[in-house]
């Protein structure tokens, strides 16, 4: 025969359930730490850029943009003089050859 | 297109630009300032670092030779114009040509001769090693020593005696 009454030790059973997981308490601050771990991983990422954005936004960067294009100026007119000077130097040598050779035919520019 | 990608072609654009402004800029300007030198004697004066007095010495010779080179160049034209007439319409080596191609060779070597004695003077007006290093430069230049030999073709029209 099933016995429909309660258990007697249920209730019993609960409260020591209950007392065998007593609730967990939070460090003091515990928000407050969590906010601010959240805050400084945003300043650390302050947009969601790509490698280019992140690129250009330091080659546009004034200083950088300003020393970037005199280097590339400074060089381009250095090289461009070593070029010139040895075009000019082998133009000046065929001038010289064509007044002493009675071989060479020198394009004159 | 995004806009990124589009700044950064025209931070290139800019970029190439400014230095090709500058490589033709100062290219052209060395070019510009060496043609405006007009004295063929130049070269060497800056070539071979010589000084006032060794440029006197050269000027001299260099004139003294002209004249002589002047005249290389014509006999040079004859004999080459006569070959040309020889050869056209031939369809064989005949004594004749053969003839002018001495003519022409033996003419050839003459002036490479009279050259050479005009070049190891002018090195001879020079300091030691600054005339050493003419002489070679001139020797490879004009008889194609070390396979440096310029063009050479005897075409006296087109040869510059300023």
């Amino acid at each position: 025969m099933k016995n429909s009454q309660p258990n007697p030790d249920g209730s019993s059973l609960r409260r020591i359930l209950r007392e065998s997981h007593p609730p967990a308490e939070l460090p003091r601050r515990f928000k407050e730490e969590v906010w601010q771990r959240i805050q400084a991983t945003e300043r650390r990422m302050p947009e969601n850029r790509s490698f280019l954005e992140s690129l250009l936004a330091l080659v546009f960067r004034p200083a950088f943009a300003t020393v970037g294009l005199a280097s590339l100026m400074l060089a381009g007119g250095f090289l461009g003089v070593q070029a010139g000077e040895s075009r000019s130097r082998e133009r000046a040598q065929a001038r010289y050859i064509a007044t002493v050779s009675p071989f060479h035919h020198v394009s004159m520019p | 297109m995004k806009r990124p990608v589009l700044f950064l072609i025209a931070a290139l654009a800019l970029a190439s630009g400014a230095f090709a402004l500058c490589f033709f800029g100062g290219s052209s300007l060395c070019v510009w300032r060496g043609a405006a030198q007009t004295n063929e004697l130049a070269w060497l004066q800056k070539e071979f670092h010589l000084g006032d007095a060794e440029m006197k010495r050269i000027a001299v010779l260099h004139e003294g030779y002209k004249p002589v080179c002047e005249e290389m160049c014509v006999r040079l034209a004859v004999k080459r114009r006569e070959l040309e007439q020889a050869l056209k319409g031939s369809t064989n080596v005949t004594p004749d040509i053969e003839r002018r191609l001495s003519d022409v060779a033996t003419l050839r070597a003459e002036c490479q001769a009279t050259m050479l004695r005009h070049f190891q003077e002018v090195a001879r007006s020079m300091p030691a090693e600054q005339g050493a290093r003419y002489l070679a430069e001139m020797q490879n230049v004009t008889l194609g020593l070390n396979g440096r030999e310029k063009q050479m073709v005897p075409m006296p029209a087109h040869h510059e005696h300023p």
